[in-house]
Formats: C-alpha cells, structure tokens, sequence
C-alpha cells in the first residue's frame, strides 16, 4: 500500500491550497541559526571548557573518573583522568556518535547537505569569532575530549608520559617537552621549583576543580595566585591555559584572546596550543 | 563530532519539528534552545536504539507540550483569537496577525491544526507540509507505517471539513471575515 498524493499536488480548491501554502516553511536561515547557537552557547555547562564535556559518553566518563580519583591523590586523579582521557578518545573515533552512522530521511538530507556545507565553514569561522566574543561559545564547541581532557589536566610528568592526545609524545617529561618548546620554554624549572610540584599541583587541580564547577573567577584567582607563588613553576604552561579558560569563562574574551595569542607565540611547540588556538581572536 | 557540529547538523529538522509540533512561529527560536539544552544533557544517555532524529523529534515533542503547558492561558487567548479572525467575530484588518493574506491564510491553518489531536496533527504537517513520505514518518515516530497512514486519513477528515466550514462562511457572512483566495495567492 503505498502513500496517498498529497494535497497540494491534488487539490483544486483554492482556499485548501492557499492555507497549506502559507506554511510551507524554509526553515531557519544559516545567520538564524548562528545567532541561536550564539545564545544557546551560553547556556550550555561551563564545565565543557575543561573536559567534562556532557555531550559526549565519553566527558560522562571523565566524570565519573575525575570523581572517584578524588581522594585518592593527585597522581591517581592523573592516571584515572588519563585512562578516562583514552577511552574518550577511543570513543571519539566512532563508538559514541552513532548518530553519523545511521541515514536519514531523504527530506532531511537536502537541508541536512546545506547545513553541513555552511556548518563546516561557519563552524570554524564561528568558533574563532565566537571564541573572541563569547566564551561559552567556544567552549562547547569542544574540541575532541580526549585533547581537552589531557590538556585541562595538570601535566605533572605522570600525565604528560601518559599522555595519549595526539599533540603530546608519550614518554616525555613536561621539563624535556619545554626544553624543545622554544626561547620560552628552554629555561628549565629550579630546583626549589620541582621539589614545589606538589604544592603547585594541588594548587593547578583547585583552579581546575574551581573552572569545571563554573566558578570563573575564583578560579582565575586561584590561578593567579599559583602563578605568583610559582612564578617558573613546571605548571607554568598549564596554569596559562587554564587561566586563558577561565578569562574566557569569566566573559573576559579579549583578555583571553591576547593571553592566547601570547602563549601561542612564547609555546610554539606546546602541547596546549590546539586548546588554545580556540580562544584567539 | 563536537555538539556544535551535532548542533549544525540537526538545527534545521529541530526547528521545523517544533513548528511542526505546534510551537508558534515567533517562539521557535526559544524552543529550538531548550531542545539542545535537553540534548546536551541527555546526549550521553542516547542509546542508538532509534534514530537520533526519532529521538530528537521525540524531545522536539516534549519540549512543545511544556511550553503549551506552562504558557496555557496565553496560547489559549492567542489560539482563540486567531479563531475568531479566521472564522469571524473581529474585523480582520485590526489584527496584525492577519493584516496580509498570507499570515491569515497561515493563522487560519494553524487553527485548523489545533483541532486536531497532536498526534494527526504531527502526520499531517509532516506529510503534507514537509513532504515526508509515510515510511519516513513511521521512522522518525518509530510507529507502523498502518497507524501513520490511519492519522493522515483522519487529520485529512479534519481539514477538508474546515474548509467546507469555510466556504460556507464565505459565501453566507460577511466578506471580510472569509479567507479569499485571491488575496493569498
């Protein structure tokens, strides 16, 4: 059996054709739908700026790992926060979006083809103007969770041997990572800086813990203060990056945009800079 | 695929499933908002046991209900107004509503689609609106294609009654208070 005609096709009756004409719709234009993601940024969680991305099974999985590592000490709250980071990733190829996987109707593809099209340009070109201009914007557009998760991470040597985002080598001590990173980074830490590590640690995982409960500006104090404290502290890349976040979070986006730029240029090789190159104007 | 990519990809059926569940034109936008709110929230729990756009559509619905619910009394007043300038008992040229043909045409379906019980509602407008076939929207509703076919035929009922009501009033009452073709077209 198959489908009757439509109406529009068949009908003679003027007023019948009219009424379901009038709403015949095009749908949103692509300005439309950029300005609606432009608000509804802002009303997405705060916590996908340092990997708690709810949209994915994998950021529910970084919570529930980041949460049991609580307790446990920092070294374990790295290596659970790396297991989770690789099963992110490992779900990032394929194991979580099957939506991708699966057709659509055909009526859906027309639009769905026309939105990819505009999506992947206004997709890039909104996250970098959305990424100067409204925090949350950039934020949950997330970059793939395994990347995010690593990099929010306070990348003692733990994380950063365990590392497995695709910018970081595995088996590299974030002093070694430094010494090829650039003028900047070629001044290796003291030693009353390494034996600080902890203490700068527990201070990075607060600033952290802080940003991903929407606390912007404490944490932004809190990682200002841990750069006082700390000033060439083995966490001085990370501390920037989160600070760069919370400026963001904060709606402090041009702050944010040239603490990004300056990182981007005293970091050449800094694993953080694909993070980072988000907030850039 | 970061949630905006998933945001650009299905904008545009989310924003047609509202105005196809009912959400009046000017409040879309907003519902498109809560729609990829509960997404984002809920995204996680997705299970792949249907369809994303059978389970965004299925959201799409909800979210509909809610605002009806929670703005009963101004969607009641609104939907009785665009009645009584469709069907008559208010000069259409004092409504901005209706003051062109086109949107008179458009409040005079909608009143037509609020007659009829969501569920033909969403089969009609998907079907003769939106051009969906009957498989497709058995899909996206995730109900036998029979059940999809059996609402049209009613939804289908009610419309062709309406605009028999219609013409009648057309031809009986005032000119003003009829929906002219000639003024639409």
């Amino acid at each position: 059996m198959s489908d009757p005609v439509r109406l529009l096709s068949t009908t003679r009756d003027g007023t019948a054709r009219a009424l379901l004409d009038s709403a015949l719709s095009p749908g949103p234009t692509n300005a439309e739908c950029d300005a609606q993601w432009s608000l509804l940024a802002r009303k997405l969680p705060q916590a996908v700026v340092v990997g708690a991305a709810a949209g994915t099974a994998g950021g529910a999985l970084a919570k529930v790992g980041a949460s049991k590592a609580v307790g446990v000490g920092i070294g374990a709250l790295v290596k659970g926060a790396v297991i989770v980071a690789v099963l992110g990733s490992a779900a990032a190829v394929g194991l979580t979006r099957p939506w991708e996987s699966r057709g659509e109707p055909a009526y859906l593809a027309a639009s769905s083809a026309s939105s990819a099209s505009s999506a992947s340009s206004a997709s890039s070109a909104s996250s970098a103007s959305s990424a100067s201009s409204a925090v949350p914007a950039a934020a949950a557009s997330a970059v793939p969770l395994a990347v995010v998760e690593a990099s929010a991470l306070p990348d003692v040597p733990v994380a950063a041997s365990a590392r497995v985002g695709a910018d970081a080598p595995a088996s590299r001590s974030s002093a070694a990572r430094r010494a090829q990173s650039g003028a900047v980074e070629t001044a290796p830490a003291s030693a009353a800086d390494e034996t600080a590590l902890p203490s700068e640690s527990a201070s990075l995982l607060r600033g952290r813990q802080l940003l991903r409960a929407s606390q912007c500006e404490a944490a932004l104090a809190e990682l200002k203060a841990g750069a006082a404290r700390y000033p060439h502290g083995a966490l001085a890349q990370e501390r920037e990056v989160l600070s760069i976040e919370a400026l963001a979070c904060s709606g402090r986006a041009l702050e944010a945009g040239a603490r990004a730029e300056t990182f981007v240029r005293d970091y050449p090789a800094s694993p953080h800079l694909r993070t980072v190159r988000r907030f850039t104007r | 695929m970061d949630f905006r990519a998933f945001y650009d990809h299905h904008v545009r059926f989310v924003w047609r499933a509202l105005l196809r569940t009912g959400v009046p034109e000017h409040e879309v936008p907003d519902a498109v908002q809560d729609v990829f709110v509960v997404v984002h929230r809920k995204l996680p729990e997705f299970e792949a046991r249907s369809k994303i756009t059978t389970w965004l559509f299925a959201i799409c619905i909800r979210v509909a209900a809610d605002r009806r619910r929670l703005a009963h009394g101004r969607y009641e007043v609104l939907a009785a107004h665009v009645t009584e300038c469709a069907f008559g008992g208010e000069s259409a040229a004092d409504d901005p509503l209706v003051q062109t043909a086109k949107q008179r045409a458009r409040a005079t379906l909608e009143s037509i689609l609020d007659r009829m019980p969501d569920e033909q509602r969403i089969v009609f407008a998907l079907f003769e609106l939106d051009g969906m076939t009957g498989n497709e929207i058995a899909e996206l509703l995730d109900v036998p294609v029979g059940t999809i076919r059996s609402r049209l035929r009613l939804a289908r009922a009610t419309f062709e009654q309406s605009v028999a009501r219609l013409h009648s009033r057309e031809a009986a009452s005032a000119p003003s208070l009829a929906l002219r073709p000639s003024e639409v077209l």
